[in-house]
């Protein structure tokens, strides 16, 4: 009897890890609106012209075809930056061999984070320009993008601050769509975000690896 | 008689040990509302620069369809002062180090109140700012 019991556990226990594995999918996040052919119109990162460590123009095109987890910072912030930093080097090693995905860091003190300083910085992260670039530029058009990351990547439009010193990064899709973000500042939530970068891989890039 | 000049030894020894925890209780406080203060200020600042970019806006509009020359005057203030308490902050966060440099302990202290001092100045430039940016930007 007892052995019938182990026998008919052992069939269930198979057909359970049979069972095909529950496959998430990333949301595009924002506000969606209807086009004028009743299309759905998502949020979309907007162009963008900037200038890396090594003094290269980076600009959408950079990211064709990857996808890419971008956030703000800047070289002197005395508090959350460093912890951010820190995360982002975990994301770094991990992705840094996959020329599916790459990293985007916006500099918002204009006036010291120099090209200059910026590769300095680079230097001592130890990261490789292709993979991540520390980008500076405009004033108000980094500020200006920091906004449109920020109005995406928010459960409440309406809280007042910025994304530029909010410690969050988000994931952009090849079509530069949101699709998730992260307090960078929180390991736990980076391990997860870490996992979000795996499945937009896998849903963006179904056959390459 | 050599019995109480150790105990007089041991009683200035935990005398000074505990002035000293203290005074790093106080600074390790101290550096904490400081930056506080900063990651508050930050959050301000974005705000503040929303109104900066729409006052560029509207002084670029202005150029070509005229703008009341009172009106020119406060939007150039405004953007004025804007400027001015982010080059403070930028400059606050460049000269400001968390891990303090090596300075005897009453120095140290003198240099973190200072510098919260500092950083309430300009979260209160900030926080003025913005507000001037409300009533004068739509």
């Amino acid at each position: 009897m007892k052995n019938w019991l182990y026998f008919i556990l052992l069939i269930f226990s198979g057909l359970i890890a049979c069972q095909p594995k529950e496959t998430r999918v990333l949301p595009i996040l924002g506000n969606r609106d209807i086009g004028p052919a009743g299309d759905t119109i998502y949020p979309k990162i907007p162009d963008f012209n900037f200038v890396n460590q090594d003094g290269q123009p980076v600009s959408n095109s950079t990211f064709d075809g990857k996808i890419y987890a971008a956030d703000f910072f800047f070289i002197h912030c005395p508090t959350i930056c460093p912890k951010v930093k820190k995360n982002g080097l975990r994301i770094y090693e991990k992705f840094k061999n996959d020329e599916r995905f790459a990293l985007l860091s916006h500099s918002i003190d204009v006036k010291n984070d120099t090209v200059a300083a910026l590769k300095r910085h680079a230097e001592k992260l130890g990261i490789e320009t292709s993979k991540w670039h520390l980008v500076t530029g405009d004033h108000d058009k980094i500020y200006g993008i920091a906004d449109d990351y920020f109005s995406v990547a928010t459960e409440d439009p309406e809280s007042p601050g910025g994304f530029d010193h909010s410690g969050r990064i988000i994931l952009v899709d090849k079509n530069r769509h949101v699709r998730a973000f992260c307090d960078g500042t929180n390991a736990e939530s980076v391990d997860k975000f870490m996992e979000d970068i795996e499945i937009l891989l896998a849903e963006q890039f179904p056959t390459k690896k | 008689m050599n019995k109480n000049l150790w105990r007089g030894l041991l009683f200035s020894l935990i005398l000074v040990g505990v002035q000293l925890v203290y005074k790093k209780y106080q600074y390790s406080n101290l550096e904490k509302d400081t930056e506080v203060i900063h990651d508050e200020a930050m959050k301000n600042m974005a705000e503040m620069n929303r109104f900066g970019r729409k006052i560029k806006q509207e002084l670029v509009l202005a150029d070509s369809i005229g703008i009341r020359p009172g009106r020119r005057d406060s939007l150039e203030n405004l953007l004025q002062r804007i400027s001015t308490a982010e080059n403070d902050m930028m400059s606050w966060m460049t000269n400001y180090k968390s891990e303090s440099p090596l300075l005897p302990m009453k120095d140290e202290l003198e240099y973190i109140r200072d510098q919260k001092s500092k950083i309430e100045k300009n979260a209160f430039d900030i926080r003025e700012a913005v507000e001037a940016g409300k009533n004068l930007v739509k």
